[in-house]
C-alpha cells in the first residue's frame, strides 16, 4: 500500500513555510530594513527610541498578522464549502457572502454621513451585518432542500441580488467615490495598527469553534450524505452549523480586508492530494498554507512599485497572478 | 435476535404513503432478498428499517428495542446500510472509504490526522471479508464496478453491524461479479449477520437467498423460498404478463423467471 505523506511531516513542512513567510516578510517591501536591528529595537526599546527600521517593522507586523489570519480563514472556509456543496468549484464566496459584504461596505462608502458617525468601524460592521444576514437568508431558503443543489441555487440567487444592489449603489453614487469602491473590491490588507487584526480575532474564533465542533461530520458528509445519516451523523444540523461557521470566517475577512479571491479555491485543491479526504488534517493544512500564501502574495503586492502609481498593488490581483499558474500546474499534473 | 417491522406505514413529504402496514422480520443469520416492481417501496422499506425515514405509523424493533428510541450512533452500530447510489464528491482511497465505517465501530478517533494501526487492522479485516485486501491504497474512482461495490460493502461491514441492509448492490455488475457478491452475502449470513438485499434479479435472489420477500403496492405480497413463491399466481399481480416462468434447471431448484418478449404472455412451468 502506497502511503500518503506522514501527516506530521506534512504539517511540519507547511508550518515551516508559513512561519518562514511571517518571519521574513516584514524585512522586504518598498523599503528593505535590517532584520536584526529592527527586531532587537522592536522587542527591547521603547517606541520613542526606535530607528526607522523598527518603525517600519511595527507598521508591517499588523498587516502580516492580518494577511495570515485572512489567508488561513479563506482557505479553510473554501475547503469546508467545497465539501458541503460537494463541488470542487465552490469557493468561500459561492453562496454570495462577498456580494452581500460588498453591498454593506458600499452603502457606507457611498453615503459618507453613515461613516461620519461610525468611522472605519462602521464600514466593517455594515459589511459584516449584510454578509451574515445573507448567510441566514440562504439557510432559510434552502432549509427544505435535502441536497447541496438547493443551497447553491439559493446562494447564486442572493449573489445576483446583492450584486445588482451593489451596481445600483455604484450607479447612484457620487462618481468621486467610485474609485474607493473599485479599490475595496480588489481586496486590501492596508493596515498600520493592531486594531484591525485584533478586531478580526473574535469573529474567527466564533467561526472556528463551529467548524471544529462539527469537524467529525465532514469526512462522512464528503463521502455520501445518505450514508452519513445511516452512520449516525445529524446531516441537516451539521451542514447548517458548518455553513454558519464557514460563513462567519468568510464574512469577517471580507469585512476587514475586502473580497480577496482565488485563495479559497486554490489552497484546498493544492493541499488535498497530500492530506486526502481526512478533514482533521486537511483543514489545519489549509489554514497554515493559506496564511503563508497570502503573506507571500501581500509581500509581492507591496514590493512592486509601478511607475505613475503612488499606491501599492491590490493583494487580490497578486493572489490570482501567483495562484493561477500554480493551479494550472496542478491541473496539468492531474493532482486535483 | 431480529430486525422487525410492525405495521409500518411510511412515505415522503407531501405524498401518499409508499409502505402500507408492512410486516417483516429479518433474523440474525438469515439472508433475505427484497424483490418487487419499480416504485413499490423497496428502498423506502430499507430507509425505514434503518431509521432514515420517519414512520407515519407502526414501529421498527432491533432485537425487541424500539428503533425510534435509539440514538443515531447506537443505531449505526447495529444496522449497516448501503444506499443504491453513492457518488463521493471527491476522490477517496479504499482505506479512507472503509475507515469511515470503522470509525462508527470505534476504531480510530475522530481527531486522528491519519489512520491509526487499530483503524487499519479493522479496515484490513473488513476488506478480507469481501476478498478485496489487494485494493488497499487504490483510489475508489479507479476501481471497476465490482471492486467498488465490494469496497463499499466492506465499508459497511467495518461498522461491525448485526444487520446489513443493501439497496441494489448488484446493479450494473456483470454476471460474475453479481454471483460473487451474492455468494459473499450468503457467507456473511452464515457467519451470523442478518442480511436484507434489494434486487431486481429474481433468479440470482432465488439461487442464493434463504428467502425471498416480494413487495407489491407497498405491502409484503409473499415470502418464502424461491420454489415456493416464484409461481404464476403470485407473480402475475406484481408483473402482469411481462414475465415467463420456465421450469427449474435441475430438480429441487427454483423455477427460472425471464422477462416476457413483446406481446407474449407468461408461460407456465411444466
Amino acid at each position: 500500500m502506497k502511503n500518503r505523506t506522514s501527516p506530521w511531516w506534512l504539517l511540519g513542512i507547511l508550518s515551516l513555510f508559513s512561519l518562514g513567510t511571517v518571519i521574513l516578510a516584514p524585512f522586504w517591501g518598498a523599503e528593505s530594513i535590517d532584520p536584526w536591528n529592527a527586531w532587537r529595537e522592536w522587542l527591547s526599546q521603547p517606541k520613542e527610541q526606535w530607528s526607522s527600521d523598527a518603525q517600519i517593522l511595527a507598521v508591517r507586523l499588523p498587516r502580516i498578522a492580518l494577511a495570515w489570519l485572512a489567508g488561513g480563514s479563506l482557505a479553510m472556509s473554501g475547503a469546508v464549502m467545497q465539501t458541503l456543496l460537494r463541488n470542487g468549484l465552490a469557493t468561500p464566496f459561492t453562496l454570495g457572502v462577498s456580494s452581500a459584504g460588498s453591498f454593506g461596505a458600499f452603502l457606507f462608502i457611498a453615503f459618507p454621513t453613515l461613516t461620519a458617525y461610525t468611522g472605519g468601524f462602521g464600514l466593517r460592521l455594515g459589511s459584516l451585518t449584510f454578509a451574515l444576514a445573507e448567510i441566514a437568508l440562504v439557510l432559510a431558503v434552502a432549509k427544505r432542500s435535502t441536497r447541496a443543489e438547493g443551497l447553491i441555487l439559493a446562494g447564486i440567487t442572493f449573489n445576483f441580488l446583492f450584486g445588482a444592489g451593489t451596481m445600483m449603489i455604484r450607479y447612484l453614487a457620487d462618481p468621486y467615490r467610485l474609485a474607493s469602491m473599485e479599490r475595496w473590491l480588489m481586496g486590501s490588507l492596508d493596515t498600520v495598527t493592531w486594531e484591525t487584526p485584533l478586531s478580526l480575532l473574535p469573529w474567527l474564533g466564533g467561526g472556528l469553534i463551529l467548524v471544529f465542533w462539527r469537524l467529525p461530520a465532514l469526512d462522512f458528509l464528503a463521502f455520501d450524505e445518505e450514508l452519513a445519516a445511516s452512520r449516525g451523523v445529524a446531516v441537516a444540523s451539521a451542514r447548517r452549523d458548518l455553513l454558519i461557521g464557514a460563513g462567519i470566517l468568510t464574512a469577517s475577512v471580507v469585512a476587514h480586508s475586502g473580497p480577496i479571491g482565488f485563495l479559497g479555491l486554490l489552497i484546498p485543491h493544492a493541499v488535498r492530494p497530500f492530506t486526502g479526504m481526512n478533514h482533521n488534517l486537511l483543514l489545519p493544512a489549509c489554514w497554515i498554507s493559506g496564511g503563508g500564501f497570502l503573506v507571500l502574495a501581500d509581500l509581492f503586492a507591496r514590493s512592486l512599485q509601478w511607475s505613475g502609481r503612488a499606491s501599492e498593488m491590490p493583494v487580490g490581483i497578486m493572489t490570482a497572478f501567483l495562484g493561477a499558474p500554480f493551479f494550472l500546474w496542478l491541473l496539468i499534473r492531474g493532482r486535483t | 435476535m431480529s430486525l422487525s417491522a410492525h405495521r409500518v406505514e411510511a412515505g415522503y413529504p407531501n405524498a401518499a404513503s409508499v409502505l402500507k402496514e408492512v410486516e417483516l422480520d429479518l433474523q440474525a443469520g438469515r439472508f433475505l432478498c427484497l424483490l418487487g416492481p419499480n416504485g413499490t417501496g423497496k428502498s423506502t422499506l430499507c430507509r425505514s428499517l434503518c431509521g432514515l425515514l420517519p414512520l407515519r405509523s407502526g414501529r421498527v424493533e432491533v432485537d425487541g428495542q424500539d428503533l425510534a428510541g435509539m440514538r443515531p450512533r447506537q443505531r449505526a452500530r447495529r444496522l449497516g446500510f448501503l444506499p443504491q447510489d453513492i457518488q463521493p464528491a471527491f476522490s477517496f482511497r479504499v482505506e479512507e472509504t472503509v475507515a469511515l465505517g470503522a470509525r462508527v465501530a470505534g476504531h480510530g478517533r475522530w481527531f486522528d490526522p491519519h489512520l491509526s494501526e487499530e483503524a487499519l487492522d479493522s479496515v484490513r479485516s473488513a476488506l478480507r471479508q469481501v476478498e478485496a485486501e489487494n485494493l488497499l491504497g487504490r483510489e475508489l474512482g479507479s476501481l471497476s464496478g465490482g471492486e467498488r461495490r465490494r469496497v463499499l460493502v466492506a465499508s459497511v461491514l467495518a461498522q461491525e453491524p448485526d444487520y446489513l441492509l443493501l439497496d441494489e448492490p448488484a446493479a450494473m455488475l456483470d454476471l460474475h461479479h453479481q454471483a460473487q457478491l451474492f455468494a459473499m452475502l450468503q457467507r456473511l449470513a452464515g457467519e451470523g449477520l442478518g442480511v436484507l438485499c434489494v434486487t431486481h434479479d429474481v433468479n440470482l435472489a432465488a439461487a442464493f437467498a434463504d428467502e425471498l420477500v416480494l413487495l407489491h403496492g407497498g405491502r409484503v405480497h409473499a415470502r418464502g423460498r424461491g420454489e415456493d413463491v416464484l409461481k404464476e399466481d403470485i407473480l402475475r399481480p406484481m408483473f402482469g404478463n411481462h414475465f415467463q416462468l420456465l421450469p427449474p434447471i435441475e430438480k429441487g431448484a427454483p423455477p427460472v423467471v425471464l422477462p416476457a418478449q413483446s406481446g407474449q404472455s407468461s408461460g407456465r412451468t411444466s
